[in-house]
């Protein structure tokens, strides 16, 4: 029962598709996923496997139509978000939930002093007179590590280097002190120091704040420096979850086998990579059976057929690929 | 062996799931066709065409089958479906119709066969206007958005001038002057010329030729900025008050005072797209100047300035419309939309057909016109595309 | 790759600014020292990294080796011969020897040309005039990059990124060069398709004896395809090593704080040496890094420290170093 309540996010059995010309694109094709308090989940799969839908349906910011909540169930500290009404929701997001995107460029309002914007995320949700606003706004930029946060407030948003902007944004998701933070590739478009420099402070403030991080990326590398737990994601649905250690030293599924085997690094030198065939497939005509199957190097002929079940590896470990560890996987049943 | 090894895994990856294949034209007419608005505008603009080609068949020539000209007093303001009275006409004064399908005006002339040939009239002052205006825009914009940051010396200035100058001056009185200033400039293109190709190096004499002035850029912008300080209406009344008043007199003004939008535009177009990677590598592969410009960029840049031509086609029907009502446009007896509402604006209330046929057609004619129009920016514009 | 034989590249001392303009008047207000004093040398099959972060000017020396921009200072020399002071007419024929592949395949091909036109204005470049041999070399070209003969007559937008980027590469190939600039080639692309193309490039090197200069910010692909390595901070050239050497043993400042920075995959629950975000005020004139430095001290301040040779063929631009 512990354990129950100390799951914050639950995704079960999501579909998202989208419609337009020609078939539906399922874009996100049955996803369960939990978030467990003080906890940082990495949704990892490339462009295109249906992660940023996931995030944005948690956050009721997809566009309906095109997109269509085709099932599934998302469940907010006990509460569904699918079912409550736009104003509940609203109120939920910053509050609760807090977001940051992609591109530091445009998620600021050019016209706007970043003071002024981080007062509005606060103001959104609480009434508080303006000075105190004003102090929190400072406090605020100070714990994301701005310095002269006093002298900063007054400054428009082209003023500020990228890295910056990207802390800017960092206060406003913190502005409620929310639960969760939902980040959807906050460092991509930031060089490497800078990188380092924000994954660095999300960390700490996790700490510091107690809050849980759900964060979307495509790059293994800051998966492997930031995750408890990790969710690995191809063509909408999930192909493998388990810890950090478990992903990386134990992988289990031939996609999250192949992705790793196909990252360039210095103790490859002078090796062939491995590269996966073809690319990924469009969501509106993805390959029936498992949908990895026409890359797979290890794929046999029911690969083609049957959708391939969740394996259960132990301590939360779990691959979707019945066939490469077969024999593992008869050991674990059995013993 | 259970597991297939990665030689033997499928090459054809992609082609058996990927959406089918759609060329960029191809795509264009299968969103057009979803786009109902702009269908029913591009529909309307084919049966107007079809109309005014129909209309210069049967309203021009010596004896026409729909004669526009014809005055039959006696039957004059008839409303529109009337029959004419046949004991009161000769023969050949007879509508081949048998009805005044859209009435008469005050000289009893067939309201109908005049609003034929001033279709005609409409579509060939929007598609010559256009014509020239588009032309003029996408060269100057061209030069302006490609080879903008060059200089222009004071050499190439100062012929231009004078070349100019000479044919300014030889519509006007002086021909000596023009001939005088036409030889000078003359010599200097021809020194400039010989300089440029043989030696790079200038000699003393003909330094200053070579001083820089202004960027390429300044100077066709700032003319651009210029031409738009007029208010455009009152310019061409202006000329056309000093123009002998005829058809091509109207679409030559109306073309030559509405180009400046389309050279902002396609300026526009050309500084982003000379920017892009593909430019680039086509200058990396040893591609003429010529050739980036007309194969690379153009096409490129050519659909949204199809679509502000398409705007700019209703523009200049409604321009050459006021222009008739005004009494400044195509002379009578020739008839023209704005002519005719003209004429029928002191009888509407006695004979409200008389406004009412060429008002109505103008407002259809020129509201298709813009929907197509606004319907492939749409179209064309991924960006709009992905909002939708 | 040390032989003595003569580079195929050589830059020296390569300068470009960039005016900021500013007022009514767009009077010059100042310069940006994109790139500010250049060297290097790339050896014939040798594959050379550019490294730094954004805005360091490591694009702009590509742009400036292939002409697209007309360096302010310093010589470039191509197969021994400067290009730096040739005209666009005896250019021309170099002009082939050295092409581009680009970051971005979105903006890379022209969308209104079929893959088949936009090979084909190369294979025209490189002389082929007869239809039905123009159609054999771009069906050849396409094969090279692992494309199917069948997408000759389709339009960009029907690929993915990773099919694009073959398509230029494909361009690229289709007049012959000796030198490819890559210009960040996979950073745009899907993880899985990343290692399909840096294959490709290898393989592409190793049949055709090309020689690349690989610019990137990513370290993990530098440290995996490059053989010897520049890493470029402010328009400079800071440290210049054989890529074992500066990724084992890295010298300069800068370079260390990169290579902490790179998060790896093989190491769960990295923590990166960062730094103070706050730079230290420090006068102009000195090093241009001695405002981040950790180990800056009085001569940091005073003059640009010259590049200081440490090792075999490594080289560092820091007064601490030598």
């Amino acid at each position: 029962m512990k354990q129950s309540q100390n799951i914050l996010l639950s995704v079960e059995g999501l579909k998202v598709h989208f419609l337009g010309d020609g078939p539906p694109a399922r874009a996100v094709d049955g996803v369960d996923f939990t978030v467990r308090r003080q906890e940082t989940v990495c949704i990892v799969g490339e462009s295109g496997c249906g992660k940023t839908v996931t995030a944005l349906a948690i956050l009721g910011l997809l566009k309906q139509p095109p997109a269509v909540i085709a099932g599934g169930r998302i469940t907010f500290d006990g509460r569904s978000l699918l079912d409550m009404p736009a104003e509940a929701l609203r109120e939920l997001r910053g509050r609760r939930i807090g977001m940051i995107f992609q591109e530091p460029m445009t998620s600021l309002n050019p016209v706007f002093t970043i003071g002024d914007q981080i007062g509005e995320a606060v103001l959104t949700h609480e009434q508080v007179p303006a000075e105190a606003v004003r102090q929190r706004t400072v406090r605020l930029l100070d714990e994301v590590g701005i310095a002269d946060a006093e002298q900063r407030i007054q400054d428009y948003p082209h003023q500020l280097s990228g890295g910056q902007r990207q802390r800017v944004m960092i206060a406003m998701a913190l502005a409620c002190e929310p639960d969760l933070i939902i980040a959807d590739e906050p460092t991509t478009a930031l060089d490497v120091t800078v990188q380092a420099q924000i994954l660095t402070l999300l960390k700490k403030l996790k700490q510091e704040k107690r809050m849980a991080v759900q964060y979307i990326t495509h790059d293994l590398g800051v998966v492997a420096a930031i995750a408890d737990r990790v969710y690995v994601m191809y063509a909408g649905i999930v192909v493998e979850q388990g810890t950090a250690g478990q992903i990386f030293d134990r992988a289990r599924h031939p996609y999250t086998m192949a992705l790793l085997d196909a990252l360039p690094t210095k103790e490859k030198r002078g090796q062939r990579l491995y590269s996966i065939p073809g690319s990924v497939p469009h969501p509106a005509y993805k390959p029936k059976g498992c949908p990895f199957h026409p890359r797979c190097r290890y794929r046999r002929s029911a690969c083609e057929t049957v959708y391939p079940d969740m394996c259960e590896y132990g301590r939360g470990h779990r691959a979707r690929c019945p066939v490469l560890f077969a024999d593992a996987l008869q050991m674990e049943t059995s013993s | 062996m259970a597991v297939i090894d990665q030689h033997n895994a499928p090459a054809a990856v992609d082609e058996t799931y990927m959406p089918p294949s759609r060329s960029p034209w191809a795509e264009t007419w299968y969103r057009l066709r979803r786009n109902r608005l702009a269908l029913t505008g591009l529909v309307t603009f084919l049966v107007f065409f079809a109309v005014a080609v129909a209309g210069l068949a049967l309203t021009s020539g010596k004896d026409p089958i729909l004669d526009p000209a014809r005055v039959r007093l006696q039957e004059k303001l008839r409303p529109p479906l009337a029959t004419p009275k046949t004991d009161a006409l000769r023969m050949e004064e007879l509508p081949p119709l048998g009805l005044y399908l859209l009435g008469t005006d005050d000289l009893g002339r067939d309201v109908f066969a005049r609003m034929l040939q001033g279709a005609w009239v409409s579509l060939t002052v929007g598609f010559v206007a256009v014509g020239i205006s588009v032309s003029i825009g996408i060269l100057l914009g061209g030069i302006a958005g490609y080879y903008g940051r060059n200089y222009i010396t004071l050499g190439q200035l100062l012929i231009w001038l004078l070349l100019a100058s000479a044919v300014i001056l030889s519509f006007t009185a002086g021909m000596t002057a023009a001939i005088i200033l036409a030889v000078a400039g003359i010599t200097l293109l021809i020194l400039h010329v010989r300089q440029n190709r043989d030696t790079p190096e200038l000699p003393a004499t003909i330094r200053w030729m070579a001083v820089p002035t202004m960027q390429v850029d300044t100077l066709i912008m700032r003319a651009v900025d210029i031409m738009l300080c007029f208010p455009s209406f009152f310019l061409i009344l202006t000329v056309v008050a000093l123009l002998p008043a005829s058809i091509y007199n109207i679409m030559a003004v109306i073309g030559l005072t509405s180009w400046m939008g389309t050279t902002r535009f396609v300026r526009a177009e050309f500084l982003s797209l000379r920017e892009q990677d593909f430019v680039a590598a086509a200058r990396a592969l040893g591609i003429s100047d010529l050739r980036i410009i007309f194969r690379h960029i153009m096409p490129n840049a050519v659909a949204p300035v199809l679509v502000s031509a398409t705007l700019g086609i209703a523009t200049a029907m409604l321009t050459e419309a006021g222009l008739s009502f005004l009494g400044f446009g195509v002379p009578p007896p020739h008839a023209t939309w704005g002519n005719i509402l003209s004429d029928g604006k002191g009888y509407i209330f006695d004979a409200p057909w008389l406004t009412f046929a060429p008002g109505l057609t103008i407002l259809v004619v020129v509201l298709a016109f813009n929907l197509f129009g606004e319907g492939m920016r749409d179209i064309l514009n991924p960006k709009l595309r992905e909002r939708n | 790759m040390s032989a003595p034989t003569a580079p195929l590249l050589t830059v020296e001392a390569l300068k470009k600014y960039f005016p900021v303009r500013r007022g009514l008047l767009q009077r010059t207000a100042g310069h940006v020292k994109a790139v500010d004093g250049v060297d290097f040398q790339i050896q014939p099959l040798q594959t050379m990294g550019l490294v730094g972060e954004s805005g360091c000017g490591k694009s702009t020396v590509a742009r400036l080796i292939l002409r697209l921009l007309n360096p302010d200072n310093g010589t470039i020399r191509f197969d021994d011969r400067e290009i730096t002071g040739l005209d666009e007419r005896d250019f021309k024929p170099l002009r082939r020897k050295i092409q581009m592949i680009f970051q971005d395949p979105y903006s890379s091909l022209n969308p209104r040309m079929t893959v088949a036109q936009s090979i084909g204005d190369g294979v025209r470049m490189a002389g082929i005039r007869d239809k039905a041999e123009q159609r054999n070399r771009i069906k050849q070209l396409l094969e090279m990059v692992g494309m199917p003969a069948a997408s000759a007559d389709r339009y960009p937008h029907e690929f993915s990124g990773g099919q694009r980027q073959r398509v230029g590469i494909a361009r690229a190939l289709s007049v012959s060069p000796q030198l490819i600039l890559c210009d960040e080639p996979i950073s745009a692309l899907d993880v899985s398709i990343q290692a399909q193309i840096i294959n490709l490039l290898k393989d592409l090197q190793k049949e055709l004896g090309l020689s690349y200069l690989f610019i990137s910010h990513d370290l993990n692909v530098v440290s995996y395809i490059c053989d010897h390595v520049c890493v470029m901070y402010r328009g400079r050239i800071v440290e210049s090593a054989p890529a074992a050497v500066l990724f084992d043993d890295p010298r300069h400042p800068y370079t260390l704080k990169l290579l902490s920075a790179v998060p790896e995959a093989t190491t769960v629950g990295w923590s990166p040496r960062v730094e103070s975000e706050r730079p230290k005020a420090t006068p102009p004139g000195g090093c241009s890094f001695a405002d981040q430095c950790p180990d800056r001290n009085d001569a940091c301040n005073q003059a640009p420290q010259d590049l200081v040779r440490v090792g075999d063929e490594h080289f560092v631009r820091c007064w601490n170093a030598s």
